[in-house]
């Protein structure tokens, strides 16, 4: 990282710039390593017993998997329209944006919750064999990534309802960059569940 | 300089404070410096111990059954106990090292600042973590002709649950140590910001151990990739991307110190 | 405001567009490639390259890497890329 910054540093001609506060990335960076370890150690578990994870899978609900992704994929979209907006000094807009990518967020954890509630209730829990196991803690452990998020955004758009003067997006950009990780773990994390087959 | 006493004469007491303050900082700051090399006999003995002569490298899993686990530390014999005996010796030089950073913080934050003390106390109980866990190795490793299989093994259960679940010391120290780091608001600060974020995704990395005592088998047991290799893999990279800026935070702040004092 | 807005940006690197595909692709992953009118291996190859393309998409023109220092814009490029084929490694891997 301290090499970007001295590269930075010796051409400031370049438009190139690292959205937001740079040591998120690093976070980031880590985190998406994390998931990806999560993942390989999914699928190898999955390739040992492919039947009883295919049977697994099969009581999940792909619609409501599908929809969730669509949901995602629509509030990454209005926090980055709300950062466009903020960048063009919209605030009123990007507030309205900002508020509808929050609603996303809140509707994911909602439908997540309910979708374990109905798993839990056909007597699937964390201890019912690997699959679940796997299904609970990825999502789980990805839920409080969405849920981190949420609460992230939130505070921003109480402090741009409030009127007060907004001094730099970089707090913003770093926000927005965490919130389209976890759409981004979700692109990869639905289909590993619900859809490899 | 000298070992040997130099007669001083009671006004020469009186001005030790401004004459002899360079010599002073010189010796604070190489002191400090030993200190930090703390990390290397903690990582050397350490490492050495647990992984090496134990074994533990991955450790033997969580799933094993008393015989299994009895039999792992009949067949390592003698090698386990030494290693143990390593790691509880090494276990105390990582409170030096984090006592350097708590006084790196120091000069961050203002006189009221508590977060050098975060650091330090989270510091000084993952080393005592680090040895409560060597002790009770050791001791289910030792008269193995009287040890039953479910005594051995309930040691080392308790062990491991020293060892992770109060992981919470060690996320704290490093949430003291980034948040220190974050309000560093000189030009080019004493260690760099994103080095306060490493710390974080560690700190928060470690929090999947919560889920330790719950799965036997897969990436969430202790012998698992992410409460073991993840979370210790990132534990050793933050103390070694911290002490080299440490040790630089530590020149320029001794260089500071010796202009100030004239 | 801190940011640099004079970024050259084509019209399908705009987030609506990008919106747009990243849902088409969903669309398709979920409620086309998964019926049985595709072979088992065909969809889940094709669901799994559509997953790495979305990543991508949002990692260049969500979080706008595209306009980052090729190191960290490589990186994460290669995670899009690296990871579904990490997990079609194991998928198609003679077991």
């Amino acid at each position: 990282m301290a090499a970007l910054t001295t590269d930075q540093a010796a051409e400031p001609e370049t438009r190139w710039k690292i959205p937001g506060i740079e040591g998120v990335w690093v976070l980031m960076a880590g985190d998406m390593v994390i998931f990806a370890l999560l993942f390989g150690s999914f699928m190898s578990a999955r390739m040992k017993d492919p039947g009883t994870f295919e049977v697994a899978r099969h009581t999940l609900d792909f619609d409501r998997g599908g929809i969730n992704t669509l949901l995602l994929l629509t509030s990454s979209w209005c926090v980055a329209m709300s950062l466009h907006a903020m960048r063009a000094e919209r605030r009123e807009v990007a507030v309205r944006w900002l508020g509808f990518g929050i609603l996303g967020g809140f509707g994911f954890a909602v439908s997540k919750v309910l979708e374990y509630s109905a798993e839990i209730s056909a007597g699937h829990t964390a201890g019912s064999g690997d699959f679940f196991m796997y299904y609970f803690m990825m999502t789980g452990i990805h839920l409080v990534h969405v849920l981190v998020g949420t609460l992230v955004l939130s505070v921003f758009w109480v402090r741009w309802r409030s009127g007060r003067e907004v001094r730099g997006l970089t707090g913003f950009e770093s926000a927005a960059v965490f919130w389209h990780m976890v759409d981004l773990l979700w692109i990869v994390l639905f289909p590993l569940l619900y859809l490899v087959r | 300089m000298g070992i040997a006493p130099e007669i001083r004469t009671p006004q020469q007491d009186a001005t030790l404070d401004t004459t002899d303050k360079p010599t002073r900082i010189r010796g604070d700051y190489l002191t400090l410096r030993w200190s930090l090399m703390g990390c290397l006999v903690y990582v050397g003995f350490g490492l050495g111990g647990f992984a090496g002569l134990a074994g533990f490298m991955p450790p033997p899993a969580e799933h094993l059954n008393a015989a299994g686990i009895a039999g792992y530390f009949h067949d390592r014999g003698i090698s386990l106990s030494i290693g143990m005996v390593m790691l509880a010796f090494g276990g105390p030089f990582y409170y030096l090292w984090s006592a350097v950073l708590s006084r790196i913080i120091s000069r961050i934050e203002g006189p009221m600042g508590v977060l050098s003390t975060v650091e330090l106390l989270g510091g000084l109980l993952t080393a005592w973590i680090t040895v409560m866990s060597a002790i009770i190795w050791l001791t289910a490793s030792m008269r193995p002709e009287s040890r039953s299989p479910e005594t051995i093994q309930t040691l080392y259960d308790l062990g491991w649950i020293f060892f992770d679940v109060t992981f919470a010391f060690t996320s704290l120290q490093l949430l003291g140590l980034g948040f220190a780091i974050l309000r560093d608001k000189r030009q080019a600060p004493l260690i760099p910001h994103w080095v306060a974020w490493l710390g974080f995704l560690t700190a928060a990395t470690n929090v999947a151990l919560v889920l330790m005592p719950f799965f036997e088998t897969g990436p969430f047991a202790w012998q698992g990739l992410i409460s073991f290799w993840a979370v210790f893999g990132l534990f050793f990279l933050i103390i070694g991307v911290v002490t080299p800026y440490a040790w630089k935070a530590l020149r320029r702040l001794e260089a500071e110190d010796l202009t100030a004092a004239g | 405001m801190s940011s640099d807005t004079l970024r050259p940006t084509r019209l399908w690197q705009t987030p609506t567009v990008v919106w747009a595909a990243l849902m088409a692709a969903t669309i398709t992953t979920t409620w086309i490639l998964s019926k049985d009118t595709f072979a088992a291996t065909v969809g889940t190859v094709c669901t799994l390259a559509l997953a790495g393309w979305k990543v991508r998409l949002v990692v260049l023109d969500f979080m706008e890497l595209r306009h980052a220092p090729w190191p960290l814009r490589i990186a994460f490029e290669a995670w899009s890329v690296g990871v579904p084929a990490m997990i079609c490694g194991f998928y198609l891997a003679p077991w």
